[in-house]
């Protein structure tokens, strides 16, 4: 039997934090450790935060997430239906992260999952959108969740 | 899911303290604090988010604006963080070596 939550939201800032807490607490039901939470609710944050943004241009349609609860993990889909991805444009923000030039503002949320995880994938739609994909695992008890 | 902002002046330093969510949603509030501050003629801005719950990139990038604004008039942007997973950010993205980060306002305003 599935054991998953499904969202979806209207491209709107204001449910990000609202997606973020449902995050937390399937975290929490997973017994995740506090800094597991945290980096779940990061990366589910930058993730939703990243497919609104992207779909500036096309505001009426839904992001739609899947987060499935499996032992000691949680994977995270999340899927919009913004422009085609362009994996330059990712591969430069990427890069951006560690410029001293501060010549960003924005466009960073990809980086900071890639930074949390190991397993990001980005898969294009043929048409448009694309499919975030990553797991986010627990720490080992004991270790350090920093 | 808010954010406080409340601004003092203590000594040379603009105090920005933050409670709260920083994200896509409350970051503005962040920018728009930093902004009237920046125009009224401060260039000296230490931001308190040790009573901050939750940061993501969205207000790291805010906080990079404001430091290449202040950056243009000499000024300095500073930050006070004490929680794990609000420097864990800093150092997922190398902010952590652009901004000097302290473990609280007097010690960065006695600094």
């Amino acid at each position: 039997m599935p054991d998953t939550v499904q969202i979806a939201l209207s491209p709107r800032p204001e449910f990000v934090g609202a997606v973020r807490h449902v995050l937390g607490a399937l975290g929490r039901l997973a017994e995740f450790d506090a800094g597991s939470v945290e980096d779940l609710k990061l990366a589910v944050s930058e993730a939703v935060t990243n497919a609104i943004t992207r779909g500036a241009q096309d505001a009426t349609a839904d992001v739609r997430l899947v987060a499935t609860r499996e032992p000691g993990a949680v994977t995270i889909e999340v899927v919009d239906a913004g422009p085609v991805f362009d994996p330059q444009a990712a591969a430069a923000a990427q890069d951006s992260v560690t410029s001293q030039e501060f010549s960003f503002e924005a466009g960073l949320s990809l980086p900071v999952v890639r930074g949390l995880v190991e397993d990001l994938e980005l898969v294009p739609g043929e048409d448009e959108g694309l499919t975030v994909r990553f797991t986010v695992t627990a720490e080992r008890a004991g270790t350090d969740a920093l | 899911m808010d954010l406080e902002v409340d601004t003092e002046q203590r000594d040379r330093w603009s105090v920005i303290s933050l409670r709260g969510e920083i994200d896509v949603y409350t970051a503005p509030r962040l920018r728009q604090a930093l902004i009237d501050l920046i125009e009224g003629g401060k260039s000296d801005i230490l931001v308190d988010m040790s009573r901050v719950d939750f940061l993501d990139s969205t207000g790291l990038g805010v906080l990079v604006g404001g430091l290449k604004r202040v950056k243009a008039k000499d000024g300095s942007l500073e930050i006070v963080a004490t929680q794990d997973k609000i420097l864990k950010i800093f150092e997922i993205t190398g902010l952590s070596k652009v901004f000097p980060i302290h473990d609280s306002v007097e010690t960065a305003v006695s600094a």
